[in-house]
């Protein structure tokens, strides 16, 4: 009868079952979480140049803002639109808020509303007009390049936008000083293509890690003057606003997460070479 | 019937459930129903990491309908109700902000050509829509990709290389110029099919491999970081806004002796 050979150390790791990895993983997400390491935060100069920028504008300027995205990406992108909607309220600027994804209004109304609280004397058709989704795409940004009012007939809350005191002031794409556009895909690069480089507008962007990558040549060609990236980017950004919060309080859990993977697939790399060390030992001592 | 009156007078003419139902459906009440419900659904769609299940497969196909029915209703009251049917039957709209517009006409046969697709035999409709479509934006696309997005981009990759080295800084510089121009050439040649990857050619293209490796490397790397960052957006919602900020809070302080 043949014996059967147990599996080694080597082989039982390298076919470790996905659960463990997985508690592994909820593990070092959850303990940082109830255990705060305060891990420090540098920031970055892609995000200092965003937020300079709204800092640097004199009081009162027009700032659009697009918000394109949706509660999938609602973790990274919703603490840094609400980070940069507040150093906005503080500049005391005039924002526009547009959306070009269906299930992004309700996103932009919970912050406003949030926001509001902290400063009830920001008033809506005065300082803020939020003008809900329309749906279109790149035909959006084009026809937003000749005024919002007739993009957008009406706000999110179904006001006519014709005649508010904001949209006297700051009516078209070209009337911004500086645009911030919070990017879960490619809407960004139909804002770039037929918005800020056709009305020389320009232009920041809040960015979800996985279309980062995709950004970054933007930057590279001055195309955009700066990027807050994923959710470090998020918590960058609450840092320079002195006000942390979740994005914050996330970063000790995606640190740890981040070490783990690294480990795992170093070791994984390592067994890996000794396996096949291990088998061409066992082919010279069979031969 | 007298009974049933005094009970309508005693509650503002609600009946007993009704007032009783009105306490529960306050907005404080939906915001607890919604949060226990939203935990639930978030703890079905995480036990698919254990195995497939019916209470994952129940909360995947709650959310496509969900998200259809929602898409649906936004498109028609948001689009097709103001832009198609109220300039058609202005008499449909109660703010009266509408007049008659007939063009719109044109507009709502090309879409109900793309309808006819589900249509055995009418389906060769649809092509005229989208000859109509995809003429007419590469017409709007074709100059302004070119000056807004290809023009600018080939400037940025043809700066020229500086060679002067007297701070950090500029070694810095020096270095990710060298990077940007051995990158972006050694790519073009790994995707130059006119010439067989051999001896020097293949050398340069060997180098571009490793330079799409070294990008789509990054590229996972940020992919961990956003997939990590919605695992960590579930997880403060579970701990904070469901278990709650009191109860998390004390069994940390627990553990730090507080």
């Amino acid at each position: 009868m043949e014996k059967v050979q147990k599996p080694s150390f080597i082989e039982r790791f390298l076919q470790l079952d996905r659960r463990i990895i997985y508690t592994l993983v909820a593990l070092a997400v959850a303990i940082p979480l109830l255990f705060p390491l305060g891990l420090p935060i540098k920031v970055t100069p892609e995000v200092q140049s965003v937020y300079d920028m709204i800092e640097d504008l004199p009081e009162g300027s027009n700032i659009l803002m697009s918000a394109d995205f949706d509660p999938a990406s609602m973790p990274e992108l919703y603490p840094m639109m609400k980070s940069v909607m507040r150093h906005i309220i503080r500049k005391h600027h005039k924002l526009a808020i547009t959306v070009l994804w269906p299930n992004g209004p309700n996103l932009v109304a919970q912050c406003i509303e949030e926001l509001k609280q902290e400063y009830p004397e920001w008033t809506n058709t005065v300082d803020y007009v939020f003008l809900g989704y329309q749906v279109g795409g790149a035909i959006v940004i084009i026809s937003v390049g000749d005024s919002f009012s007739g993009t957008f007939p009406k706000d999110y809350y179904g006001e006519s936008t014709d005649g508010m005191p904001i949209i006297k002031e700051f009516n078209q794409l070209g009337q911004a000083d500086y645009m911030v556009m919070f990017e879960a895909g490619n809407s960004g690069d139909w804002w770039i293509v037929y918005g800020t480089e056709v009305h020389d507008v320009p232009v920041g962007g809040g960015v979800t890690a996985v279309v980062a990558p995709m950004y970054y040549p933007y930057l590279q060609a001055k195309q955009l003057n700066g990027i807050i990236g994923g959710l470090k980017g998020a918590a960058e950004y609450e840092k320079l606003t002195d006000v942390p919060a979740l994005a914050t309080s996330a970063m000790d859990s995606q640190s740890m997460v981040h070490a783990l993977i690294f480990v795992a697939i170093v070791l994984a790399n390592i067994f890996a070479l000794m396996l096949v060390g291990q088998k061409r030992r066992q082919a010279r001592e069979e031969m | 019937m007298t009974h049933l009156g005094i009970i309508l007078l005693q509650n503002n003419g609600l009946l007993p459930w009704q007032e009783a139902m009105g306490t529960f459906f306050t907005e404080g009440g939906m915001i607890v129903v919604g949060t226990w419900i939203a935990a639930g659904l978030t703890l079905f769609m995480f036990s698919f990491v254990y195995k497939d299940n019916p209470f994952f497969r129940f909360g995947e196909h709650l959310y496509l309908g969900i998200s259809a029915g929602y898409l649906m209703s936004l498109y028609f009251f948001n689009n097709m109700k103001p832009k198609f049917f109220y300039p058609l039957m202005p008499f449909l709209d109660a703010s009266g902000d509408s007049t008659l517009n007939l063009w719109v006409i044109i507009p709502g046969i090309l879409g109900l050509f793309i309808i006819f697709r589900l249509i055995p035999g009418w389906g060769w409709l649809s092509r005229i829509t989208f000859a109509f479509y995809i003429g007419g934006f590469t017409g709007i696309s074709f100059p302004k990709v070119l000056n807004g997005l290809l023009l600018p981009q080939f400037y940025a990759t043809m700066q020229s290389i500086p060679w002067q080295v007297n701070s950090l800084d500029s070694a810095v510089l020096l270095l990710n110029s060298l990077v940007l121009f051995v990158g972006a050439l050694s790519v073009l040649v790994y995707f130059f099919f006119s010439m067989e990857h051999r001896g020097f050619i293949g050398g340069v293209s060997r180098v571009g491999i490793y330079t799409l490796m070294i990008a789509f490397g990054a590229s996972f790397g940020y992919t961990i970081m956003a997939r990590i960052s919605l695992l960590i957006g579930r997880m403060q919602f579970l701990m904070f806004d469901w278990i709650g900020d009191e109860i998390v809070a004390r069994i940390g302080s627990l553990f730090h002796g507080g």
